[in-house]
């Protein structure tokens, strides 16, 4: 399935970072969740073993897929992302989110397995743009507007959240396809302004577009000494990290272990990792993180096509927005918001995606260019005629 | 190409469309920079993460540390398991069992809390101020949106309340902030309204303590509750202890608690509780005591010691990782009593399956009863019964209040009516021995000589009739007390009124009466049992006062009293004492059912000797006789239990009574002893509106006896049975003269 020649080409520097974090991650879900089911330890662990296994099993598949299958795909990927999207909100809410399908063993998150689909499907779409010359605002529109039905779809779920790596992953492509500076400012003004219309002005003329807890999750994040249970949930995490020092308190004898954090498996679990591993675990955690973001990072100029290269720079995104946010919000500088932290938290959904996304980038990267095939021009004056002319790409204009 | 990435590429595929961009739009200098740009923002942002990290984790470790320990550490009490109550062989009658309690503590619910108005609250040591619960209560109102003159209004309600003392629920509705509340109260059974009691009580009172909701909950509860834990940041499961009471499989089947009226209910000590050092010895605040019965009596020795221990918990209260300091609770010791399962659980059938036969045979009234059965020699309860009974371990449970209301107001059966020893009946023709002593003794009447027995008696122009209306025949005490002739007491009370002082200090038969332990408290060592009345010359003034018709002692008043009627109240268990006096020739036992404490480890700590008997002054001539009438009464074919007793192979000895209550049917009596010749065993039955004695109550009286003597007989419900069926040929049950019924007794 996959060839040895395929196999030299992945870059098992990401895939050694990817496996530190599932391992680091692993071991605070086991830590922390022993005494949360009544009478079975490593229920919750034992779950997460087998939604790695199998993300790390699908993750290998997408690396043997050739991702120009892909386009020949995009109607069943963006039609099946929708309908699924469409059936969850027919199924029971948890913690007041229609976001889960239950399966037999498994309960499927539709948002989630979005992500992936919804870099693949923008990444083709742009490339589309691209070379059809369409650039600017018209651009921006089809972005829009192949991300407009699973964004609002996962907005009335209530899934704030997703819908903002879902917005996150449209904007870094943007900004990698190139699009104009300015316009990239009118955008983040535009999207300040809603957070503003959002947040002020349509509660105060009675039209609240955010639930309450929502609402209480931002209030919670202005007003830190408030009297909320996100402002608990921020405190406790606060005491957490702070406690675990610059060595870490050890597993299990923690805070988080003793269910004074609740969520501690889930959305808080880098907690876990800074009570028990201290600076130093969450440090390396955090370095570790930036490995793997910049090993995607350079695969994306280097992509053989541009839709490669789109898709790993939907990847990059996506990976930084969950890792920026999760871990801003558990550190308590950014709001409470339901997102993953990759690689970490519990759960099978997020797990899996995230897996088959680096697989999708490490696909992309080992069918990439080599290092030195590469134009002079954009591997820097310092490799400056060093490059094999055959592979070298059309000059740009 | 020098990629051999996999597949033949660039060089197979159709030329790219308009070379308006030969690279197919791939500008890799361009994303390489944009790239770049991205990944500048990468670093900045994890760096700000790793600085933020830093602060938290380095700089300020020392006080996020310090939190972090003091939130972890608790001193938790650990209940020491209550002894069990066992019988007189050792069997459990009442176990105990761990159990979970859902306990609340509302601090941890801060909405909870602010909603409902925790933040006007002031400082806690005005948390038992009325002002305090008045502010609360404008809180709650003021949170749930009432305009200020409607708050008002209600504040002035609830103020006239407090005035009133009743307790105001200031907390109420306030669980409507935390919607799960009201969730977890259908869950575990108890209502909103009693969580919301909680709630008040553990703010108002106990501001910094959690407090059980809800007691031996369901373990579905427990997962309710755990795999809802963020849900319920404030509740927890805490240890607690529950008793287990032994049932007993009736004739239909059902499973039923054993002598529930007994034990008594536990609850935690009240501060008036804890100044009863006797009773509650070494009782600390917080304790669960025994509030009535055997829990009460015996609760120093059931209730043991709490320990406590200093250990990690996580945010629920659940103890996490290890001990930091302990002690040990220690157990508390079994108490043995003198019941005796196996006649308990016959006293208890028999007197289910009477009832029923009663119902069956002409007495659709009869409903509910008593049998005591006790040595005569010592006082020692054997059985204690009261029917109906009801289910003391759901009386404990969540639902134990909403259970409590519904048995309270149970009007015609009154399950919670221990009847054993706290009902007060007539006692009917059982009375006659009293009435017979009072007579010999005030020299007023001889065993040997002669009364006619006439079909009614006229005294001071009022006719008593004779239960028995076809007698006309002289009489001797034996014959008297052997057929259960009024008329011949209806004699014996009219020479005792005659023979009363003319200063009225006293009345013989009264005097007789008191001195035979009737209306008055028996002194059982558990308590609780009911005084009753023997009417008097006090009693009449007492009662009517300044009315001079009414308030004088009157020959009809003697006339009644000497065959157990006119206002006289007596229980069971003050019958069974009489009859217990009758049988051992003259010593008033004090009854009791402690008969020693037992250590966990099995021996015997403390042994409760049976206290003295009171030596009551009869002429051994007088007890004689009286006691060949008793003799008769079940042996003698003329005798009133001759049917009910027919064939048993144990002497027995006994008087039928058949009482008559103001708007009631007749109630049933029978009290008897055997063996006649050495009395070992007293059963005392009372069977409401059960008609006539020998034939409901005597059969039940039998039923024990066999069981105590080991006789194997047919019981009331085999025979019940049998009759349904149609193959019983035996005689009936019991003898129903089925005379007119008329005044006094059978």
């Amino acid at each position: 399935m996959i060839s040895r020649d395929l196999l030299r080409r992945v870059d098992w520097l990401l895939v050694a970072a990817v496996l530190i974090l599932l391992v680091l991650g692993e071991r605070a879900v086991r830590a922390v969740t022993v005494s949360d089911f009544l009478g079975d330890p490593g229920y919750f662990v034992r779950r997460h073993i087998v939604y790695i296994a199998l993300g790390l099993v699908l993750a290998a598949v997408t690396l043997a897929i050739d991702p120009r299958v892909y386009r020949r795909l995009f109607w069943f990927i963006y039609g099946g992302t929708i309908g699924l999207l469409i059936v969850v909100l027919g199924f029971a809410a948890a913690r007041g989110i229609q976001a889960w399908i239950p399966l037999p063993f498994f309960t499927l998150q539709p948002s989630e397995i979005g992500k992936v689909a919804i870099i693949v499907c923008l990444s083709l779409i742009l490339a589309d743009c691209v070379r059809r010359g369409i650039r600017g605002w018209p651009m921006v529109l089809r972005v829009a507007l192949v991300l407009l039905p699973p964004f609002a779809l996962v907005f009335i779920q209530p899934d704030l959240g997703t819908a903002i790596i879902y917005v996150a992953i449209g904007l870094t492509l943007l900004v990698v396809a190139g699009l104009p500076g300015r316009m990239l400012a009118v955008i983040g003004a535009l999207g300040a302004g809603v957070v503003v219309v959002v947040l002020g002005i349509l509660p105060s003329i009675g039209l609240p577009l955010l639930r309450p807890y929502q609402a209480e999750r931002i209030v919670a994040f202005l007003n830190p000494d408030g009297n909320s249970p996100a402002v608990y949930q921020a405190q406790q995490a606060r005491i957490a990290i702070g406690s675990g020092g610059l060595t870490g308190r050890g597993e299990g004898v923690s805070q988080t272990a003793g269910s004074f954090l609740p969520e501690h498996h889930t959305d808080f679990v880098f907690a876990v990792v800074a009570e028990d591993r201290g600076f130093a675990g969450a440090g390396i955690a955090l370095v570790l993180y930036l490995l793997v973001l910049w090993r995607i990072g350079r695969i994306v100029p280097r992509a053989r096509t541009l839709e490669e290269s789109f898709m790993a720079a939907g990847v990059f995104g996506m990976l930084l927005t969950q890792i920026a946010i999760n871990i801003g919000m558990v550190l308590g500088i950014a709001p409470t918001t339901g997102i993953p932290l990759p690689f970490m938290t519990y759960g099978g959904s997020n797990t899996i995606t995230n897996l088959v996304a680096v697989g999708l980038a490490l696909a992309v990267g080992a069918r990439a260019l080599p290092r030195d095939a590469l134009d002079p021009v954009w591997t820097g004056r310092r490799g400056a005629g060093r490059g094999d002319p055959d592979g070298a790409p059309p000059e740009a204009a | 190409m020098s990629a051999p990435v996999t597949e033949p590429t660039r060089e197979h595929e159709p030329p790219p469309p308009p070379p308006r961009d030969p690279a197919g739009g791939f500008d890799r200098a361009r994303v390489a920079r944009r790239m770049a740009i991205l990944g500048a923002i990468a670093i900045g942002l994890v760096a700000i993460l790793v600085l933020r990290l830093w602060s938290l984790q380095v700089l300020d470790v020392q006080r996020y540390r310090a939190e972090a320990v003091s939130n972890g550490l608790r001193s938790i009490d650990v209940p020491a398991p209550r002894g069990k109550i066992l019988d007189v062989q050792g069997k459990i009658l009442v176990g105990s069992r761990p159990a979970n309690d859902v306990a609340i503590d509302p601090t941890r619910f801060p909405t909870l809390l602010a909603a409902c108005g925790r933040d006007v609250a002031g400082p806690p040591d005005l948390r038992a101020d009325d002002q305090r619960a008045l502010r609360i209560a404008d809180a709650v109102e003021a949170a749930n949106g009432l305009p200020a003159e409607r708050r008002r209004a209600r504040l002035a309600a609830i103020d006239r309340q407090l005035a009133g003392g009743a307790s105001v629920r200031a907390w109420s509705g306030c669980t409507s902030a935390y919607p799960q509340l009201e969730e977890l109260a259908r869950v575990s059974g108890v209502t909103v309204g009693s969580m919301e009691d909680a709630i008040h009580e553990a703010a108002v009172k106990a501001p910094f303590d959690s407090i059980v909701i809800a007691e031996d909950v369901d373990r579905s509860v427990l997962f309710f509750l755990k795999e809802r834990a963020a849900l319920y940041p404030g509740v927890r499961i805490v240890e607690g202890a529950a008793r287990d009471y032994r049932t007993l499989r009736g004739a239909d089947g059902v499973r039923r608690p054993m002598a529930p009226h007994l034990w008594g209910e536990l609850a935690e000590v009240s501060p008036a509780q804890l100044q009863d050092q006797v009773t509650y010895r070494d009782a600390e605040p917080g304790d669960v005591v025994g509030q009535r019965g055997v829990e009460r009596a015996f609760d120093r020795y059931l209730r043991g010691t709490n320990g406590s221990l200093e250990r990690r918990v996580n945010a629920f209260g659940d103890p996490v990782g290890p001990i930091v300091r302990s002690q040990a609770a220690k157990p508390g010791d079994n108490v043995r009593l003198t019941i005796d399962v196996g006649m308990q659980a016959s006293a208890e059938s028999s007197l289910r399956d009477a009832i029923a036969y009663a119902q069956a045979h002409g007495h659709p009234a009869a409903d509910s009863g008593a049998i005591v059965a006790m040595d005569p020699r010592t006082g020692a309860i054997r059985a204690i019964a009261s029917y109906p009974g009801f289910d003391p371990a759901r009386l404990a449970g969540p639902d134990g209040q909403e259970y409590w209301r519904r048995l309270a107001a149970d009007a015609t059966g009154s399950p919670l009516l221990d009847r054993a020893m706290t009902g007060l009946y007539p006692a009917g023709s059982t009375w006659k021995p009293v009435t017979a002593i009072a007579a010999i003794q005030a020299r007023q009447a001889q065993p040997n000589a002669v009364i006619q027995c006439s079909p009614y008696l006229e005294i001071d122009g009022q006719r008593y009739r004779n239960f028995e209306s076809d007698v006309d025949e002289p009489m001797d005490l034996v014959t008297a007390m052997m057929t259960s002739c009024d008329t011949y007491f209806y004699e014996l009370g009219r020479r005792l009124y005659d023979a009363t002082p003319r200063n009225g200090r006293f009345e013989p038969q009264p005097l007789w009466a008191k001195r035979l332990g009737m209306g008055a408290q028996t002194g059982i060592d558990i308590g609780g049992d009911a005084g009753g009345r023997v009417p008097d010359a006090e009693y009449k003034r007492r009662r009517f006062g300044d009315d001079r018709i009414q308030n004088r002692w009157t020959s009809g008043d003697a006339v009644l009293q000497s065959i157990g009627q006119g206002d006289v109240e007596v229980t069971p268990l003050q019958i069974a004492r009489l009859y217990a006096l009758l049988a051992n020739g003259g010593t008033l036992v004090t009854p009791y059912v402690g008969a020693s404490v037992v250590g966990q480890d099995g021996t015997v700590r403390e042994t409760f000797e049976a206290a003295p008997g009171e030596r009551v002054p009869v002429d051994p001539y007088v007890m004689a006789a009286i006691k060949r009438g008793l003799e008769g009464a079940v042996q003698d074919p003329d005798g009133t239990a001759y049917t009910a007793f027919a064939g048993f192979p144990i002497p027995t000895a006994g008087k039928t009574g058949t009482a008559e209550k103001l708007g009631k049917r007749d109630y049933a009596w029978f009290a008897g002893y055997a063996p006649a010749s050495d009395p070992e065993l007293v059963v005392v039955c009372v069977i409401e509106q059960g008609g006539f004695g020998g034939e409901t109550a005597a059969p039940a009286v039998r039923q024990v006896m066999a069981r105590a003597f080991g006789v194997e007989e047919p019981t009331i419900a085999q025979i019940m049975a049998a009759e349904e069926a149609g193959v019983y040929d035996g005689p009936t049950l019991g003898r129903d003269p089925a005379r007119d019924v008329q005044e006094g007794g059978g």
